[in-house]
């Protein structure tokens, strides 16, 4: 049957393109890879035009999104990375990205492009947001931001900010063609109950500040947590009291910053972090006790409004894992640390264990190593977007 | 009930008159809906759809309907390795399945046929695609270069 379907294939396709209406060069197109269709843009002009209608995009992503079979590719990636000064430059760019499983499968994924890649320090990913990056040079002083598109490689730098912040938590929303960066100071000491909140704005091509209010004096952000965007508002963990800032910056009445509880019943001072997985708000925590037994759990906000938690996993962390590892790990070394949470699976999460990256099935309680000698606490699950996210020409 | 034993007539362009039972038929959103809003023992006249090409459609419909109802026994495997087998016709045929299939909207046809365009040209390079569908590149060198250089990313690797 091979043999037929490969003579079929070698078959010239005798239909003349003057034949085949919109319509149809639509249907078939719109089942093709992203970028098998952008390579057909240099076919001739008439499908240069039909694939650059606003229509074709709008039709692609709602495809995907309302399709049960496929998912969107995405990857992990390593946010910023301690130990750099002790990688050799060759091993930034491939440790950039894990190419961890089929769902990725861009192999010349990097951030090359950006102008700033120095060799002993790869730039450093902040945020992302509807399939763009916001980037930093630093994460102390925070003053070059670029937003790129590793995808199409596209990117742009944004104005630096009017004041300079040793340390700020950063948000970054992209939709409907426009984006926003908000940041404000990681810490708050008191005594003033309102903050410094800097917001750029596509439609702008500025920063702007205002003074909102802060819902705590003293609170502060934990930003190895990327921040999550999530039914309208950012979302960052804050270790002092435990609890959850959000902030919506199209909330025209109600500005300034909010607070969110966390499951009542948490225990993990350090070792948690925000996601979302196929469009469910989380919470996941290793319990950080030196001695004694310790869990992974993972709770699930079943109603956002009243901020109501549903416990959903927690497991017994076993000395049976470490078995599974046990090539790799001393069995006296298994400090154990959340990374992240599968965008498309709510039984997969990722932890830092015994020196490897570790992905864990909590229902089928299977361990693999994704990756060895990993010692960095900064990792993004990067999504891509159906369709390319172009970024708007910067007229600043 | 007995709805099952129903038939609905259907006449081809080609002026061929088919009895299929209601149940295949109605798998057609357009025949279904003729068959609801006309009187039931009328002719229903497809006009854009030739003998052969229904016979073929038929076939699928049946199969399916088939299969959903339990009536036949086979698996989501089988049903796939079945239509795969189904769409393995010269491409004029397949070209008119597709027209067939969006004229009497069945959905399912319609996303089976045009996958299988887009597997054949999936991969292929545009030099290819132009042969294949006989398109005179009307694109000056300077203009296809800029293009090309637009979207250098989707040439650059594969993947994805």
């Amino acid at each position: 049957m091979a043999e037929t379907s490969q003579k079929a294939l070698q078959q010239q396709i005798l239909i003349d393109d003057s034949n085949i209406p919109d319509w149809l060069l639509t249907e078939i197109l719109q089942r093709l890879p992203v970028k098998h269709i952008f390579k057909f843009k240099c076919v001739s002009k008439r499908w240069f035009i039909l694939i650059s209608d606003p229509f074709f995009a709008r039709l692609y992503s709602t495809r995907i999104n309302t399709s049960l079979s496929t998912s969107q590719p995405w990857n992990l990636l390593f946010r910023y990375l301690y130990e750099v000064r002790i990688v050799p430059s060759s091993m930034i760019d491939t440790r950039i990205a894990l190419k961890q499983s089929q769902d990725f499968s861009s192999p010349g994924f990097s951030l090359n492009f950006l102008p700033y890649s120095k060799h002993d320090c790869p730039i450093k990913i902040l945020s992302s947001s509807n399939g763009l990056l916001l980037c930093c040079e630093t994460f102390y002083w925070q003053k070059n931001y670029y937003i790129c598109n590793p995808l199409i490689q596209q990117w742009i730098a944004l104005p630096k900010p009017p004041k300079a912040i040793k340390s700020v938590a950063v948000g970054f929303i992209c939709k409907d063609g426009h984006y926003e960066v908000i940041r404000f100071p990681t810490a708050n000491y008191g005594p003033s109950n309102t903050l410094r909140l800097e917001t750029f704005s596509s439609e702008t091509g500025k920063w702007h500040c205002s003074i909102v209010n802060c819902p705590v004096l003293d609170y502060y952000i934990k930003t190895d947590s990327p921040v999550v965007h999530y039914n309208g508002s950012l979302h960052w963990l804050e270790f002092r009291h435990s609890k959850i800032i959000t902030y919506d910056p199209h909330n025209g009445t109600n500005t300034g910053l909010h607070l969110m509880n966390l499951p009542d019943d948490k225990q993990s001072e350090h070792l948690s972090l925000l996601g979302v997985s196929r469009g469910r708000f989380r919470y996941f925590e290793v319990t950080d006790t030196c001695f004694g037994p310790r869990d992974l759990r993972v709770w699930v906000l079943s109603d956002y409004d009243a901020q109501r938690w549903c416990l959903e996993y927690r497991i017994k962390f076993s000395g049976s894992w470490i078995d599974e590892v046990n090539e790799f790990i001393p069995k006296d070394n298994f400090y154990i640390f959340p990374l992240a949470l599968h965008p498309h699976e709510f039984d997969i999460v990722y932890l830092g264990y015994g020196g490897c990256l570790v992905s864990y099935n909590l229902g089928t309680r299977k361990l693999d190593v994704v990756h060895r000698n990993f010692y960095s606490h900064q990792l993004l699950a990067f999504v891509f977007s159906p369709w390319p996210t172009t970024i708007p020409q910067p007229f600043w | 009930m007995g709805s099952t034993s129903t038939k609905i007539k259907l006449r081809t362009s080609d002026q061929k008159v088919f009895e299929v039972e209601k149940a295949v038929a109605v798998q057609s959103q357009t025949i279904k809906y003729f068959y609801e809003n006309g009187s039931p023992d009328s002719v229903i006249h497809v006009h854009s759809v030739s003998g052969d090409i229904l016979s073929k459609i038929l076939d699928y419909c049946k199969k399916h309907v088939n299969s959903a109802a339990g009536k036949e026994d086979i698996s989501p495997e089988e049903l796939h390795e079945w239509d795969a087998n189904f769409v393995k016709v010269d491409q004029n045929t397949l070209f008119d399945l597709i027209l067939a299939a969006n004229f009497l909207k069945i959905e399912s046809l319609l996303d089976l046929t045009c996958q299988t365009v887009a597997n054949m040209i999936k991969g292929k390079r545009p030099e290819e695609i132009r042969t294949t569908f006989n398109i005179k590149n009307d694109y000056t060198i300077e203009a296809e270069e800029a293009v090309r250089r637009e979207n250098k990313w989707a040439f650059d690797m594969l993947g994805v």
